[in-house]
């Protein structure tokens, strides 16, 4: 069942600090082996789940509460597609920040890391053929042209 | 009686700590329990948190004196003489301490009906593989026992007939004194499983006739751990001792022993003191109340359900007796119902096989949402529900 696909991460994050959601995962971890293998989820928690959001949504709007538990397997397939994709990025963006000391690799942006928006001296002065630590200065001097501009006057492109 | 002639829910409520916007509809599980029944189970604990029938002090010679005032309620409450109340933890084990202790052999058969509680089934199907007896099904449909199957299931081999009283699966009534009718005739022995009776009508054993009856204390505003077994007393000392030790003896030597009185004999170790008080609290309470008063009350909440939700499209009734109301709502889960009544209206009931799972196995039926309800519960609960129940009905259709 995909809902238990999606609730097992989520589960064991917060079974780290409480003993309830330990239980839940050890449920969701079994309903997704069965699955896997084929077999009916016995524990529930699919149902529970369904259960639980439709009945949270009634209060708002019955619509949409019809909605989800008409769609809810075309909506926990979104959602588990979302996870894996974003699982996939925050992986990458580690690996970057790990390698080249900012999310997004060799070319640099946004990042949320701390000294994560500075860009890989190393990587860029290897690339460019210029001395690391030169590099390193230019970009500090000239921040004050902004980010691209900055990178462009140090690189001389 | 606190309310001569109509019961007031409203009133009622305010003797139960855990009502508030709720709504508790799953009665036929488990009861709330009022503040009495609290405040004299801690009565025991706060004033005299002695031992029963061992100590000659003066907190043991109170707690004597209320555990035989609790039997005694509970004698008057079902009819019974205080000899004939044995204190058990429940219901299930009342009934297996019938069923062990009436020494059944080989080939003996005991009739029950089709929807018995697990307690009144397991036993007996555990007798059937260990020793060989036979058990034998009678169908009771949608209005009760059909007592001319009864009658034809009957021979010289049949030792017992079990049946339930009130079905916690809808709420279905048998005809326990057409049951032993028949059973008198024919010189066999009637156990009733009460638990869905004894909490909402008048239980008269001497009327009934009943040579065993089984009921729990939780169900009907008592504490949990608590259940009785009545006998008759003639039937009560042919009866063998199924759990012995302390208490259940008058004298032992390395060799034998010499089995205590009627009741004791049956009561072995340490019992639950503080839930046998609050037992007879909770009997005193209803009674207070007054039994016709709970029962016709009920009725009125039952109908709103029946009237409410006959017609409803996706509303697949199982059965529906007094204020219990079984059903299922196509396109949804059992549970995923009983979940959306949850979190979505503040409604508790129950979902799943009510502990009747040879009914569902043999109807193939997976589950059914259970709405019970109790002398708490009010009118505008009812309606609260119906309404409930036929907005997720729109959801699954």
């Amino acid at each position: 069942m995909v809902l238990c696909w999606i609730a097992l991460p989520v589960f064991a994050l917060l079974g780290i600090f409480s003993a309830k959601y330990r239980r839940l995962t050890k449920e969701s971890l079994d309903c997704m082996f069965r699955t896997v293998t084929l077999r009916k989820c016995r524990s529930g928690l699919d149902e529970r789940i369904k259960g639980d959001v439709t009945g949270k949504l009634m209060r708002f709007s019955p619509g949409l509460a019809k909605g989800f538990f008409r769609y809810y397997k075309i909506i926990a397939w979104i959602i588990l597609i979302i996870f894996i994709w974003s699982a996939y990025a925050s992986a990458l963006g580690m690996y970057n920040y790990y390698k080249h000391g900012n999310c997004n690799g060799v070319e640099g942006g946004f990042c949320i890391l701390p000294g994560g928006n500075d860009y890989d001296t190393k990587a860029l002065a290897l690339e460019y053929g210029l001395d690391e630590k030169e590099l390193a200065d230019c970009l500090e001097k000239n921040r004050y042209l902004g980010k691209e501009e900055c990178l462009n006057y140090c690189l001389g492109i | 009686m606190i309310f001569d002639k109509k019961l007031d829910a409203g009133r009622i409520r305010r003797d139960f700590p855990t009502l508030g916007k709720m709504i508790y509809a799953d009665s036929a599980c488990m009861s709330l329990k009022p503040r009495q029944v609290i405040e004299k189970m801690n009565e025991y604990y706060y004033n005299y948190p002695a031992c029963a029938g061992r100590s000659a002090h003066r907190y043991g010679r109170k707690l004597e004196e209320e555990i035989a005032r609790a039997r005694k309620e509970i004698a008057v409450f079902i009819g019974a003489k205080e000899k004939e109340i044995i204190f058990t933890k429940n219901a299930t084990e009342a009934l297996n301490l019938a069923a062990n202790g009436l020494r059944l052999k080989r080939g003996d058969e005991v009739i029950i009906t089709d929807k018995e509680h697990s307690s009144n089934i397991i036993p007996w199907l555990k007798l059937k593989k260990e020793i060989g007896i036979k058990v034998v099904i009678c169908n009771t449909g949608t209005s009760g026992i059909d007592l001319e199957e009864l009658r034809s299931l009957i021979n010289n081999r049949t030792k017992l007939i079990s049946a339930v009283h009130v079905s916690n699966l809808d709420g279905m009534e048998n005809d326990i004194s057409g049951i032993v009718k028949i059973a008198r005739k024919k010189g066999v022995r009637v156990m009733i499983d009460a638990c869905q009776s004894a909490p909402h009508k008048t239980i008269d054993v001497k009327k009934i006739d009943c040579d065993f009856l089984a009921f729990s204390g939780h169900k009907m505003l008592g504490p949990t751990g608590t259940g009785v077994l009545y006998g008759k007393l003639k039937e009560l000392e042919k009866l063998g001792m199924f759990i012995v030790g302390g208490e259940t003896v008058l004298d032992a030597t390395y060799e034998d022993y010499k089995p205590e009185e009627i009741p004791a004999r049956f009561e072995a170790g340490l019992q639950n003191y503080s839930g046998i008080i609050g037992l007879g609290e909770a009997c005193r309470y209803l009674k207070k109340v007054g039994m016709k008063n709970i029962e016709k009350h009920e009725k009125k909440l039952g109908d709103i359900l029946r009237d409410g939700l006959r017609d409803v499209k996706g509303v697949e009734i199982i059965g529906s007796n007094s204020g219990v109301f079984n059903f299922n709502i196509k396109g949804m889960t059992h549970h995923e119902v009983a979940k959306i009544l949850d979190s979505g209206y503040g409604i508790m009931v129950r979902s799943g096989r009510h502990c009747v799972h040879e009914w569902y196995n043999d109807h193939k039926i997976e589950g059914s949402v259970r709405a019970s309800f109790y002398l708490y519960n009010t009118e505008e609960e009812a309606e609260r529900f119906v309404s409930a129940v036929k907005e997720i009905a729109r959801i699954g259709n």
